[in-house]
């Protein structure tokens, strides 16, 4: 009995050698391998199952019309423009660098890895990053790259979320504040949401691609606490003690209108459409911030402090 | 090679191979290091490969492997000789950590990592296209800072807000490595202030001085004070509303169970009793505190953390209610 591995090399190489698509029966008798399995069932099962191994390692057997063939007769392929890698041609020094970005950013080191030696580079030993300067450790999620694909491809995603069935036109995957997002559509609710991935509950259907136009929608997802929600956009004003200014700016990013005060403190001006995650984040500050506007969201925060101590 | 599958081993058998005919060959070692497989392994894929072939079979129709000493050379069917398309996952891993490296701050618009991204761009197709990449908030200007000391190894003095402590201080540092976790960046150094190496978060540093002064690199990754941080805290299990569950999306939490009606038990590593009193008064009504397992040489007690919380919640208050 030949190996696997074998019958899949020979499988491969005859699929990718042959210019015209070959009928089942050719392949039963050219693939050594399929040869000595003596029951045509038996051999359709192996075949069948060895087109899913090789799609699986990017090699995609395609069914095609056989030109000169008789009428309606079929044959399969595999297409070497499906197959092969468009060398990009990295000069050394590209290499390297992308070498480097592989074994400074941890997202997923051992498919990089594996893409990385098609490119021409070299296996990444995934020793914590003793070469580097720089470590950036990224959540890996079992859902990107059906997530991606699904963004580029315009196909619907399904899945189970805060205990809900969802259909999502998915348009924008994203890391913030160490998490994988997914902006979507969602057909249910009628309403674009964001969905942190680490969430979404069990498996994920993906669709046919095209199955919806891409909308026009702002190129970054909104995750800011104080702009999470549905409510109206309402202006508040927060003032930030000296020593904390770095931390307000980093954390109400650049959408804020920021003036510095003579005592070295700083007034945030910004849009707030969620007043709980409003008072989580400024609260999140202790006594060196305060809101100053408006009334009430100061309202909010005494009934809030009140409450916690009783 | 516990795991490996037939499509597993023909990936990496159509990655050597493609490699091989072009170096013309090379030794079993070189290729074993270079694509992380043993000897074994090598010798028994390479077997298999000379064992296949296509159609009649003929020795002409067959790949050619031939093992002189250590030296391997391959001759084989034109279809072998290039190399494989990369998977979607594949391409993605490479572009996204590529794009995640070309973010961060002190990296060269120009250099090598751009170029390639460019050429990736082409080659790759779109897979990583509609992927946004955010490493976490801290200010640009004070990690390239950061960035740049770490490589000519200069000593800082920065500025720093503890929030366990809840104090504002002065450190000489010698900075070793940057490292970006959970959405935050932190600094690895060598802090005179402690003698010890310490975490800094980089959001909490205000300012960076320059000294001019050097230090000898002492190849600080920063991995044991990941670990050690939170090994000797002590730890505190409180009890939760379902609201407040939103609001602990970024606190390292030890522990966690949860009850039929949605209350959320957890239990947390507290690096300061400030940081918990402020964690705390966010979480306000919404949170008890049920017990404290205090770490070595501390015996904090749970009117200990209510105490703290009251008082933190009272200056707070005094804010709102002395201006109204």
């Amino acid at each position: 009995m030949i190996d696997k591995f074998e019958r899949l090399l020979n499988l491969m190489g005859t699929l990718l050698q042959t210019r015209v698509p070959l009928t089942i029966d050719e392949i039963r008798v050219r693939v050594s391998g399929y040869s000595d399995i003596d029951n045509f069932d038996s051999f359709r099962r192996a075949f069948e199952r060895d087109k899913l191994d090789l799609k699986e390692m990017g090699a995609e057997v395609v069914l095609l019309n056989i030109d000169f063939g008789e009428p309606g007769q079929q044959g399969y392929r595999i297409l070497p423009q499906n197959h092969y890698l468009a060398d990009p041609g990295l000069d050394g020094d590209e290499l390297a660098a992308v070498q480097l970005a592989i074994e400074s950013v941890r997202l997923d080191q051992k498919t990089a890895s594996l893409g990385l030696r098609h490119l021409g580079g070299r296996e990444v030993s995934g020793v914590i990053g003793a070469a580097t300067e720089l470590d950036a450790e990224l959540p890996n999620s079992p859902h990107l790259g059906d997530a991606t694909m699904a963004v580029q491809q315009r196909r619907t995603l399904s899945f189970h979320y805060g205990g809900i069935d969802r259909v999502v036109e998915p348009y924008r995957v994203g890391l913030n504040d160490g998490q994988w997002y997914l902006g979507g559509w969602d057909r249910l609710r009628d309403a674009h949401r964001t969905f942190r991935m680490d969430r979404i509950e069990g498996s994920m259907a993906v669709g046919a691609p095209g199955e919806f136009a891409r909308p026009d929608v702002p190129d970054q997802l909104r995750l800011d606490p104080w702009r999470f929600g549905d409510g109206v956009a309402v202006r508040a004003r927060v003032q930030f003690d000296r020593g904390h200014v770095e931390r307000a700016m980093a954390e109400f990013g650049s959408d804020t209108e920021w003036s510095l005060q003579p005592n070295g403190s700083v007034i945030g001006e910004l849009d707030v459409t969620a007043a709980d995650g409003f008072r989580s984040v400024v609260l999140s500050f202790g006594d060196h911030a305060e809101v100053l506007e408006p009334p009430e969201a100061r309202r909010d925060i005494i009934e809030w402090l009140s409450g916690a101590v009783n | 090679m516990a795991g490996m599958t037939a499509s597993d081993r023909i990936r990496r058998m159509l990655a050597i191979v493609p490699w091989l005919v072009e170096q013309g060959g090379a030794s079993v070692d070189e290729i074993c290091q270079r694509f992380s497989i043993t000897e074994k392994a090598l010798l028994a894929d390479l077997d298999v490969l000379a064992y296949t072939g296509v159609y009649p079979y003929t020795p002409d129709a067959m790949n050619e492997v031939s093992i002189v000493g250590d030296w391997v050379r391959v001759e084989v069917a034109p279809h072998f000789r290039k190399p494989l398309k990369l998977t979607h996952d594949e391409a993605l891993a490479v572009v996204v950590s590529a794009r995640a490296l070309a973010e961060m701050p002190g990296v060269d618009p120009d250099g090598p990592l751009q170029r390639a991204l460019v050429k990736l761009q082409g080659s790759l197709g779109d897979a990583a296209s509609g992927v946004g990449i955010d490493l976490g908030t801290a200010d640009g200007s004070i990690l390239s800072t950061l960035r740049n000391a770490i490589r000519s190894r200069e000593r800082l003095v920065i500025t720093y807000y503890s929030a366990g402590s809840d104090r504002i201080s002065e450190r000489a540092i010698d900075p070793q490595r940057l490292v970006t976790r959970d959405g935050n960046w932190y600094l690895v150094a060598w802090c005179h202030s402690a003698a010890d190496e310490r975490l800094f978060r980089v959001d909490r540093i205000s300012a960076v001085d320059r000294t001019d002064e050097t230090f000898e690199n002492r190849g600080l990754l920063g991995e044991a004070t990941f670990l050690s941080d939170i090994a000797d805290l002590p730890r505190v299990t409180l009890q939760l509303a379902p609201p407040a569950r939103i609001w602990m999306e970024r606190v390292p939490v030890v522990h966690a169970s949860e009850s039929d009606d949605g209350q959320l038990t957890v239990t947390l590593a507290v690096s300061g009793r400030a940081w918990l009193a402020t964690l705390l008064m966010r979480l306000g009504g919404d949170a008890t505190i049920v017990s404290v397992a205090s770490g070595a040489g501390s015996d904090l007690t749970v009117a200990d953390l209510e105490a703290d919380r009251a008082e933190l919640v009272a200056r707070t208050l005094s804010r709102y209610r002395d201006a109204t």
